[in-house]
């Protein structure tokens, strides 16, 4: 159950939070 | 080990900019996640390491195709490939290898469990160092890098949203606090067995 609730918290609520930053593209080089 | 994969996801992000977060953080558990169906059929299994009750540490866990060390190669590549039409080489390359960490940091944790090959052909030794004989150990290593991801993270976060004003800041300091109570949260269930 655990692993679940992980996968939510970490693969969807922080990819979510992340989102929002002003990253780079996949396919830009790295910066 | 749970908690202690997305940690290290969280660490690899900080030095991979270009990877979306989420990627890596699914990436990181693909082994795991294909794990659950065959668990659920009987095919992957997780039993009590002898003389012990069930708990954090004391599983072997008989996953003999998605955690064989050519298994978890194939799937890896896999996974890799998956992004690499619309994301590129590199990038598949990160995503690749991040689901190989999985298999790399299991090695380190795991009870002599991991065979070489899928359903132990060959019946070749199987590998395991064991740390989870010392689950405090063990629980501070993942404590160790759920912490050191999320400062990690925290740092290039902020690091990509300075000179954006203060919104994307606030942002950052947000998504670095996210996992960094996430992954307090996960390594707690998992050393207390509270949700089973």
């Amino acid at each position: 159950m655990q692993f679940i609730i992980g996968l939510i918290l970490f693969v969807v609520v922080a990819g979510l939070a992340d989102s929002g930053l002003p990253w780079p593209k996949p396919t830009e080089p790295p910066r | 080990m749970i908690a202690g994969h997305f940690g290290l996801a969280a660490a690899v992000k900080s030095q991979e900019r270009q990877v979306p977060l989420w990627a890596l953080m699914l990436g990181t558990q693909w082994l795991d996640v294909l794990f659950i169906p065959l668990f659920i059929m009987g095919v992957e299994t997780i039993v009590p390491a002898p003389g012990l009750e069930p708990g954090y540490g004391h599983s072997v866990i008989h996953a003999d195709y998605t955690h064989s060390f050519v298994g978890a190669v194939i799937l890896s590549v896999i996974y890799g490939l998956i992004f690499l039409p619309s994301w590129g080489r590199r990038t598949a390359i990160v995503l690749a290898s991040m689901s190989f960490s999985h298999w790399i940091l299991d090695l380190i944790v795991h009870r002599m469990d991991l065979p070489w090959l899928p359903a132990n052909a060959g019946n070749l030794p199987r590998l395991g160092f064991g740390l989870w004989k010392w689950p405090s150990a063990s629980a501070l290593v993942e404590l160790i890098l759920i912490v050191g991801g999320a400062w990690l993270y925290w740092r290039a976060a902020r690091a990509i949203a300075s000179g954006r004003g203060p919104a994307p800041m606030r942002r950052a300091d947000l998504a670095a606090a996210v996992i960094l109570v996430s992954g307090l949260i996960v390594l707690g269930l998992d050393v207390t067995g509270l949700v089973g």
